[in-house]
C-alpha cells in the first residue's frame, strides 16, 4: 500500500477537503451541543453549494479540455483549510441575500398555489352547500306554499340550476388557473436552479479573482480568457 | 488578409446589393415588406427568445424587381460594422447584432473560466462560416487587432460588442467588497486578437451600463 502523498493539484478534493473537514468536525460537535446544529446546517449548506459549484466547474472545464495551459480553473487558488472555509463562508454570505430574495420570489408561487386551493375548496364548498339548501327548501315547500305558486317554484328551480352552472364555471376557471400556476412553478424552479448555480459561481469566481489579485506577486490578471471552446451547441 | 482588414464601419446608409440573403431583427433594416422566418430554429434559442431575435426578417436583394438600390438604414449616432467572415468565427453580444447572411451559422459556446464568469455570462453567442455579419454599435466603434506585446489595449468589458474566437483577454479588475456586490465593470486587456469591436470610451455618445443592465446580464441565460 503506497503512502498517502497528499492531494493532487487537479483533484477536486483539494477544494472539498478544506471545507468538508471542518464541517464534519462541527457535525460531531453538534451531537454534544444541539445549538451547533444551526451552525452546522449553515456551514453544510455553504459547503454543499460550493462543492457542487466546484465539481460543476471541474466537469465543465474538463469537458471543454480547458485544463491544458495556465489558468482556466481554480488551479491558481490553493486555499488552506481555514482559508478555504473562510472563503466558503464569505461566498455564502455574499450570495445569501441574493439567494434568499430569489427563494422568496419563487417561493411566492407556493403561496399562490395554496391560496388558490383554499379558494377552490371554500368557494366550491359554499356554492354546493347553498345549492343543496336551496334544492332542499324547494322540495320541502313544494307541497305547501310553493304548490300554490308554480311560477315562484319555477324561478327557484331556475336559480338553483344557475347556481350549479356558476359553481361549475368557477371550478373550471380555478382549475385552469391552478394548472397555469403548476406549469409556471416548474418553469420557476428551472430558472431558480439556473439562478442559484449562476449566482454561486459568480460570487465564487469573483472571490477567486480577488484572491488572485490580492496575492503579493500577482499580476493584474494572470489568467488569459480564451474563446476557442470546443463544446458548442 | 486579417479580419480587421475585412471590417468596414458604416456611419451612413449603405447598399446591401450583392449581399447574400440576410436575416435581421424585425423592425430593422430596409423599409420594405416583411418576410418573417425562423432561421436555425435550435440555435441560441433562449438568448434569441429573450432578445427578440428568434423570428427574423429575411431580405433578399436578388429577388427584387425595383431598380432602386437596397439600402441598410443607419440612424445617428449608431454605426454598423460589417465583418466579412471567411470560414472564421466571431463571438458577439446578441443585442449588437444588426444582420447576418444566410450562409452563417449561429451557435453558443460555454466559457466557464473563473475570470470570465465573474463578469459575464458563461453562454456566449458565436457566428461562424463564410459570409457577412453586421454589428450595430452606439457611437463610433473601436476596431482593434492586437498581437502579444507590452502595449496591450484596454477596453471596458460592457462596451465589448464582438470579438474573434482567437482573442485572448486579460482582466483589469479592482478588488473589494463594494465592487463585488455592486457588480463593478472590469476592463479587458486585449492580449492578442484578430478583431475586437467595442464602443468607444466617449461618455457623450456611449452611456455606461447601469447596475440593472449588469445584473440582467448576470442572471439572463
Amino acid at each position: 500500500m503506497s503512502p498517502f502523498k497528499g492531494i493532487r493539484q487537479d483533484d477536486p478534493l483539494r477544494i472539498l477537503v478544506p471545507i468538508g473537514v471542518p464541517c464534519v468536525f462541527l457535525l460531531a460537535l453538534s451531537a454534544i451541543q444541539p445549538i451547533v446544529v444551526i451552525v452546522v446546517i449553515l456551514l453544510g449548506a455553504s459547503a454543499a453549494a460550493i462543492a457542487v459549484a466546484c465539481l460543476l466547474f471541474r466537469f465543465v472545464q474538463k469537458f471543454l479540455r480547458e485544463n491544458r495551459g495556465p489558468g482556466g480553473t481554480l488551479d491558481t487558488w490553493r486555499p488552506t483549510t481555514l482559508a478555504g472555509l473562510g472563503s466558503g463562508c464569505w461566498v455564502l454570505l455574499q450570495w445569501a441575500p441574493f439567494g434568499f430574495l430569489a427563494l422568496l420570489v419563487f417561493g411566492a408561487n407556493g403561496l399562490v398555489m395554496l391560496g388558490l386551493e383554499w379558494l377552490l375548496d371554500m368557494g366550491i364548498g359554499k356554492l354546493s352547500h347553498e345549492a343543496g339548501v336551496m334544492a332542499e327548501e324547494t322540495a320541502s315547500h313544494s307541497d305547501g306554499l310553493l304548490g300554490c305558486l308554480p311560477a315562484v317554484k319555477e324561478r327557484l328551480k331556475w336559480a338553483e340550476g344557475e347556481l350549479r352552472g356558476l359553481q361549475r364555471a368557477l371550478y373550471n376557471l380555478l382549475e385552469v388557473l391552478k394548472f397555469i400556476f403548476v406549469v409556471e412553478t416548474y418553469v420557476s424552479w428551472i430558472f431558480l436552479a439556473w439562478l442559484t448555480t449562476r449566482s454561486v459561481l459568480y460570487f465564487l469566481s469573483r472571490r477567486v479573482v480577488i484572491e488572485q489579485s490580492l496575492a503579493p506577486d500577482a499580476e493584474s490578471s494572470p489568467i488569459e480568457i480564451r474563446f476557442d471552446m470546443e463544446f458548442t451547441r | 488578409m486579417n479580419l480587421l482588414m475585412r471590417t468596414t464601419v458604416h456611419s451612413e446608409n449603405f447598399s446591401i446589393e450583392g449581399f447574400e440573403p440576410l436575416y435581421a431583427r424585425i423592425g430593422r433594416g430596409p423599409n420594405r415588406r416583411g418576410n418573417f422566418t425562423i432561421p436555425q430554429r435550435s440555435s441560441c434559442v433562449v438568448r434569441r427568445l429573450l432578445t427578440g431575435y428568434y423570428v427574423l426578417n429575411r431580405f433578399d436583394s436578388k429577388s427584387r424587381t425595383a431598380n432602386v438600390p437596397l439600402l441598410w438604414p443607419i440612424r445617428a449616432p449608431d454605426r454598423v460594422a460589417v465583418v466579412e467572415l471567411r470560414d472564421e468565427q466571431l463571438c458577439f453580444r446578441m443585442r449588437n447584432l444588426a444582420f447576418f447572411e444566410e450562409g452563417l451559422r449561429l451557435s453558443t459556446i460555454v466559457n466557464a473560466q473563473a475570470p470570465w464568469l465573474a463578469f459575464e455570462s458563461p453562454l456566449i453567442t458565436r457566428i461562424s462560416g463564410s459570409g457577412r455579419v453586421g454589428i450595430r454599435i452606439d457611437g463610433t466603434p473601436d476596431c482593434i487587432s492586437a498581437t502579444p506585446g507590452p502595449t496591450a489595449p484596454h477596453i471596458s468589458l460592457h462596451r465589448l460588442a464582438a470579438w474573434s474566437t482567437d482573442t485572448r483577454f486579460g482582466l483589469d479588475v479592482a478588488p473589494g467588497y463594494a465592487n463585488t456586490v455592486l457588480v463593478a465593470p472590469a476592463a479587458a486587456i486585449v492580449r492578442s486578437s484578430s478583431l475586437v469591436i467595442a464602443g468607444r470610451d466617449d461618455e457623450k455618445v456611449v452611456g455606461t451600463a447601469g447596475l440593472a443592465m449588469r445584473v440582467g446580464r448576470l442572471i439572463i441565460p
